[in-house]
């Protein structure tokens, strides 16, 4: 049992009062006035021992009733082992270190270390130790399933060499869901209170926004420990829009931001691209702001690095650059059609895949009776038909289809469907047209089909306005095992795919042209196009451009990824790659060759002025504010006993055991008044 | 003239709970003691307003027989006319009773276990009586005292007097002990003329001082009742725990078992009370114990008892019978 204001403990000496009462009043308690005393002679006075008895039941209630409202007031609350256990455990102190890479400039990460270090000294014996690492993760270094089992002093020495193994990686800095994990590392515990050590610069890059629906416990306080570098800094950015300024075959140059820290000493600085022996680009960026620079391209061949002179600190002074690969498909269209005839199919098919640096699609015509050779449709990704053609060009179709790939049919007129049945595998029938009252919509829309993934979200998925004027027959069961795409709202297929080989017919019942619909003025044509090329090996990976901790996708087939380090990783069947934690250019080992891909820097790491600390305080987080560590084990020591006697509540069973032994007192005193006689009433 | 027979119960009235009288403690919640008095007395009459008989008229007849020496001025010839006697027709204040009510105010009167003090019923008995005298217009006075003479109002038949009276009783007293023998001899030395004092007391005091001071007031001629005022609980002691018994007068305390002392107290409280009434009606005095659970109008009754008793006294009221 112990005592929140033991000082009431003087309030028992009130004790003494009725103890001090009882002896005083020896005679017996009950005076009775009397007319006249004259014919009274005196009694003998009554045996002493049963007036103590008497008296002694009631002196003990009233003495009890003192002592437990003096109890009371010394606000009582037991220490029990579990209770006594975190009472004396104290805290849970999570040290999180930050490992970004903006702890890579000058001495930051000693200090970091030596701060962290201090912080764990600071810990008491019964504190529960935990040291977190953190950047763009958080990683528990010495977590507190491990250090609760350990003495404290090999604790101190675990956590220590723990400290000393760590390095700031090159990631960026996630401080916000940094603090939240700590934090819920705290509040798992039985505890529940605890303190955050914060070690770290602070850079104003930092990530803070899962702060916003956190709620900050109040149990729980930050501690901060920053480390700072007073020499500044300045960092490179690519601007992403390289498609304009990095056409093949046109002389352009690169768009890249220069940031400069607001404490920086230096404005001037110089971009030049590695290895090389250009002139420099000269860049002027006042302290605290950022320029966007124009900086030639880079000479063929290698892969360029773009390195930024003038800065303190090295570790973001380099932009990495892969090359865009560039594809050439050919798409061969068999049918009637001329290129320039726009009301025509080919027409628009042209017109479908527009020029990109990434990619480049080429439509060869051929007519129906024209000979299709197996080299000129093996490397496409997309065969499309109008109408019939030859049965050794159907021979070759199938083959193209069945080694992977795509055979779009398009019916565009009602008739004997030769070939389409051929591919397909059926009996030839004859296709009907279907009578449309004025026009005809697309309804059950196979969205988790990848023809129409890409239009599948709810604003891209309205096909409301695509009317078809006009529209061929077909039943669902008439190519044998093809799934419906979607229907025409009259019920009829507008969109089979019937897999044949590795590859799958596609059956269009409607032309995109304007006699037929409007599909090829809307919306969804190029989409629809472009996910025909794709259903051939999937969607190309074109970016080459990422960041650290950015998960790569890569090509379908692609077998390993050497890093810039020259580690290589293995892939494994169709999986991104996640290994991004040094900037620098990676290669992909696909099956078309290596693929090239930069990696850079987070540029928000090179955003190092420190945040002033009362921005943590603006997303709700609770600053410590004791610096002596005296003063705060204190107040906590004080605050936990406050807390544990306030879920206790002993007091209150100590008061109201002090009103019943005083209604006790009051109903035998009362009982005794009326048990003996009633006197007279004095004048 | 026959004594007055008790008041007469009226219907529903259950015999020997004297039912039909006010309760003392009841009455006690009348404050006015002029409108208790009144309560008490028309209780009274209408206990006895069946009864032929109209009190002690004798005493306060207009008619006394004539004698030599008598004025022939006042001889009544009609009714000389109506019997063949002579009779003298009185002056009203000749005839008049002087009635002194002496109530003792000492502190031991404060005391009272029945809901009601012996102050309480001691005025009230004596506010009763005085409201039944001054209907007969006679002449009442009132003498409180406690160790000396605290109110002395002598004896008067005006109209007024009585609420003077009243408004005497009202007054609560502040005495410690009782004097009887001072007080008393104080006020008989102011009173020449013969009268009737009506003592209300619990004589607490030694009994040769009752002796004296009552003596005193019969051989200076006045009729004297003394009504010994006590409580239930005096003449019973039925306590039953141990306790500190304080003096009301003296504050003196003493330990009491009642269990030992009671019996003690009882006899000796018998011996005192005889040893009391012997002593006044030695000296020529009417004594009358009453406690205060008995009722008021009964206290009336006995006043009326004793003094038509008194009426019939040989040598006091010869011839005085047939004057009605």
């Amino acid at each position: 049992m112990s005592f929140l204001a033991p000082l009431y403990a003087l309030g028992l000496l009130a004790v003494a009062g009725p103890i001090l009462f009882h002896l005083i009043r020896r005679r017996p308690k009950g005076e009775v006035p009397f007319s006249s005393l004259m014919f009274l002679s005196p009694s003998p006075p009554p045996p002493a021992r049963k007036r103590r008895i008497d008296q002694l039941l009631l002196l003990l209630l009233r003495s009890a009733a003192l002592v437990l409202l003096g109890v009371a007031f010394m606000r009582p609350f037991l220490r029990h082992d579990a209770a006594a256990e975190a009472g004396e455990a104290g805290q849970r102190v999570v040290i999180l270190i930050d490992t970004s890479a903006s702890l890579k400039r000058g001495d930051l990460w000693r200090q970091a270390v030596a701060k962290a270090d201090a912080a764990l000294a600071e810990c008491g014996p019964s504190d529960r130790v935990a040291v977190f690492a953190f950047d763009r993760t958080v990683r528990p270094v010495f977590g507190f399933a491990e250090s609760d089992q350990l003495e404290p002093q090999q604790r101190l020495a675990i956590a220590r060499d723990r400290l000393t193994q760590l390095s700031p990686t090159w990631n960026g800095t996630e401080l916000g869901q940094a603090l939240i994990d700590a934090a819920g590392a705290i509040l798992e515990a039985d505890t529940k209170r605890g303190r955050v050590v914060l070690v770290s610069d602070l850079p104003q890059g930092v990530k803070l926004a899962p702060l916003t629906g956190f709620d900050w416990p109040a149990e729980v306080g930050l501690d901060l420990r920053v480390v700072a570098d007073d020499r500044g800094n300045a960092g490179l950015d690519l601007l992403v829009d390289r498609s304009d300024s990095e056409r093949p075959g046109e002389p352009g140059h690169l768009r890249v931001r220069v940031t400069n820290d607001a404490n920086s000493r230096t404005e001037k600085f110089a971009l030049a691209w590695a290895g090389t022996t250009g002139a420099d680009t000269e860049a002027y960026v006042p302290p605290g702001e950022s320029r966007v620079v124009k900086v030639a391209r880079p000479p063929a061949g290698s892969t360029p690095t773009l390195r930024l002179r003038g800065d303190a600190h090295e570790f973001d002074n380099a932009l990495y650059l892969a090359p865009i690969l560039r594809e050439e498909l050919t798409v061969v269209f068999v049918g009637t059609d001329a290129a320039d005839d726009a009301t025509g199919l080919r027409y628009f098919l042209d017109r479908a895949w527009a020029e990109t640096p990434e990619r480049k699609v080429v439509v060869t015509g051929r007519k129906p009776d024209d000979p299709l050779t197996w080299d000129e449709v093996k490397s496409a990704p997309l065969v499309v038909l109008a109408g019939d053609t030859t049965a050794d060009n159907t021979r070759t179709l199938e083959r193209y289809a069945k080694a992977g790939g795509t055979v779009l049919v398009v019916l565009p007129a009602a008739g004997q469907a030769v070939t389409l049945a051929t591919l397909a595998g059926v009996p030839p029938w004859a296709v009907e047209e279907a009578k449309v009252a004025r026009y005809a919509m697309l309804q059950d829309i196979a969205f988790d089909h990848p023809l129409f993934a890409p239009l599948s979200g709810p604003q891209y998925g309205d096909f409301t306005k695509v009317q078809f004027w006009k529209h061929r027959r077909i039943k669902d069961l008439q190519l044998g095992n093809g799934r419906v795409l979607a229907r025409f709202d009259d019920g009829d297929a507008a969109v089979l795919e019937k897999p044949l080989g590795t590859g799958r017919l596609v059956v269009f019942a409607a032309g995109w042209q304007p006699a037929d619909s409007q599909l090829a003025r809307s919306s969804k044509f190029v989409p629809l196009m472009t996910a025909l090329l794709e259903l051939l090996g999937g969607r190309r990976v074109t970016t080459t451009n990422y960041r650290i901790g950015d998960r790569v996708p890569l090509t379908a087939g692609t077998t390993a990824v050497r890093k810039s380090d020259g580690s290589s990783v293995n892939i494994a069947r169709d999986a991104p790659f996640d290994g991004t934690d040094q900037p620098g250019v990676y290669t992909a080992d696909t099956p078309t060759g290596p693929k090239p891909f930069a990696v850079n820097l987070d540029p928000t790491e090179s955003l190092t002025t420190p945040l002033p600390p009362e921005i943590l305080e603006q997303y709700g987080v609770k600053l410590a504010k004791l610096e002596n560590n005296e003063q705060r084990r204190e107040a906590e020591r004080q605050q936990r006993t406050a807390e544990l006697e306030r879920s206790q509540s002993i007091w209150r069973w100590l008061v109201l055991a002090a009103v019943f032994v005083l209604l006790v007192e009051t109903g035998l005193a009362g009982w005794r008044t009326w048990s003996q006689p009633q006197s007279g009433s004095a004048p | 003239m026959p004594p007055p027979p008790p008041p007469q119960l009226t219907s529903g009235q259950v015999p020997g709970q004297t039912p039909g009288f006010m309760d003392p403690v009841a009455l006690t919640r009348v404050k006015s003691l002029h409108l208790r008095a009144r309560l008490v007395v028309e209780g009274f009459d209408k206990g006895i307003h069946r009864s032929p008989y109209h009190g002690f008229s004798a005493e306060f007849s207009e008619y006394r027989q004539y004698t030599s020496g008598d004025d022939p001025r006042y001889l009544d010839w009609r009714l000389f006319a109506r019997s063949d006697r002579y009779y003298i027709k009185k002056f009203e204040d000749e005839t008049n009773l002087r009635c002194h009510l002496v109530v003792d105010g000492s502190r031991s009167m404060g005391y009272g276990t029945a809901g009601i003090t012996k102050w309480d019923y001691a005025r009230t008995a004596a506010a009763t009586v005085a409201y039944f005298l001054s209907r007969q217009r006679d002449a009442v006075g009132l003498v409180t005292f406690e160790d000396r003479v605290v109110e002395y109002i002598p004896p008067r038949a005006r109209p007024g007097h009585l609420a003077h009276l009243m408004a005497a009783l009202q007054r609560e007293p502040m005495g410690k002990a009782t004097d009887l023998a001072g007080p008393l001899d104080e006020v008989g030395a102011a009173t020449p003329r013969r009268g009737l004092f009506v003592l209300f007391s619990d004589l607490l005091v030694q009994p040769e001082a009752v002796r004296s001071s009552v003596g005193n007031l019969r051989a200076a001629g006045h009729d004297v009742i003394v009504f010994q005022v006590l409580d239930p609980q005096e003449v019973v002691f039925d306590f039953d725990t141990p306790a500190m018994f304080r003096d009301a007068e003296s504050g003196r305390e003493l330990f009491i078992d009642p269990r030992s002392a009671a019996s003690d107290y009882r006899k000796r409280f018998t011996e005192h009370a005889a040893k009391v009434r012997q002593e006044c009606v030695g000296v020529g005095a009417d004594f009358e114990q009453v406690t205060t659970d008995r009722p008021l109008e009964l206290v009336l009754f006995d006043l009326l008892t004793i003094r038509t008793k008194r009426g019939r006294v040989p040598g006091r009221n010869a011839g005085a019978g047939g004057a009605r």
